[in-house]
């Protein structure tokens, strides 16, 4: 009886809570953070929309972009176990390469802002826009792919950033 | 740290505990909620942006100028099945598709702003200007630094180019 109660007292701590006043309706599809947010949750400005596109620009992959349009290139090739040098890289000049960039930044830039519009217009998440297109249903398989995806990603910078902690023969830091 | 890995396994002890241990400490980051991001956002903007900018000045002023890789030209492989203009649309395509996934789920970030223009302003400033700016930061940077070691360093934290 008293795991039972004990278990009963989790099941009560860990059930998701909304403020009715709030139109916080909690159930399968919906929640806090799942509601057209009101206007006073919404608090980013100008800055926090650089902050955010930074995580994708202050970067070291960024840094590095160049290295995939110019000369030769390294990669680690898992089936001999050794880092290999390729000279199949694109082989394009400075310029070149540069243009590449500043053109795909300005169509990420442009795509980015026409599929977020639903966001700026509604106030709805990923999550809930899935659901006109897949059906309520149907939109667990494009919030599953993205959760996998979300995975990947994290193990990716775990990985990196651990990566960069270590001191390494040809580092740049010890140099 | 003595590797207890066997030898085919892909990682080593040390990079893995290395990586278990950034792990556990930026979880506790997934518990902040979204409206409070900015802190976050500017502690990260201003490190890795003077980080960035000071790794440039220091590098051009030890090596006084920059390496050939500067001035690498046009050398597309002679064999190569593909002109320069769809090598460069091929470029094009990839650097989209890193961004593709991202670019899906804007919606779950564009619907904290309080202002439309606020989300046009910071895409702007920091997906264009800011982004460019590092990729030209960082080709400098290794141009320059091909100039100290003789080498070409594009990763800074390891591996060699």
């Amino acid at each position: 009886m008293a795991l039972r109660n004990r278990l009963a007292v989790i099941n009560q701590k860990i059930r998701l809570t909304g403020d009715d006043e709030k139109h916080e309706q909690t159930d399968a599809w919906s929640n806090r953070d799942l509601i057209p947010l009101p206007p006073e949750r919404r608090t980013w400005g100008s800055f926090s929309y650089f902050g955010f596109w930074a995580i994708a620009s202050l970067n070291i992959a960024n840094w590095q972009t160049p290295s995939t349009f110019l000369g030769r290139f390294t990669r680690f090739d898992i089936s001999v176990d050794k880092q290999l040098t390729y000279s199949t890289a694109m082989g394009l000049s400075v310029p070149q390469s540069m243009l590449i960039i500043v053109v795909s930044r300005i169509l990420i830039a442009l795509f980015s802002t026409i599929i977020a519009w639903i966001g700026l217009k509604w106030h709805i998440g990923f999550t809930v826009q899935n659901r006109y297109s897949w059906g309520m249903v149907g939109s667990f398989i494009p919030l599953s792919q993205r959760i996998l995806l979300n995975f990947i990603w994290n193990a990716v910078q775990c990985k990196q950033t651990s990566d960069s902690w270590q001191p390494k023969e040809y580092s740049f830091l010890t140099h | 740290m003595p590797n207890t890995f066997s030898a085919n396994f892909p990682t080593t002890t040390d990079q893995f505990v290395g990586f278990v241990i950034f792990w556990f400490l930026s979880t506790p980051f997934l518990w902040l909620r979204p409206e409070r991001f900015q802190i976050p956002f500017m502690v990260m903007c201003t490190w890795c942006g003077l980080g960035m900018f000071a790794w440039m000045v220091w590098a051009l002023a030890t090596a006084k100028g920059v390496g050939p890789l500067w001035n690498s030209g046009q050398r597309v492989p002679a064999g190569s099945m593909w002109s320069t203009s769809w090598l460069i649309m091929s470029g094009i395509n990839q650097s989209i598709g890193g961004f593709a996934a991202g670019i899906t789920n804007g919606s779950d970030f564009s619907r904290y702003a309080s202002k439309r223009r606020n989300y046009i302003y910071g895409t702007v400033t920091s997906c264009v200007i800011t982004s460019v700016l590092v990729s030209l930061v960082g080709l400098v940077t290794a141009a320059a630094g091909q100039k100290i070691y003789g080498e070409v360093y594009w990763n800074p934290p390891g591996e060699r180019f």
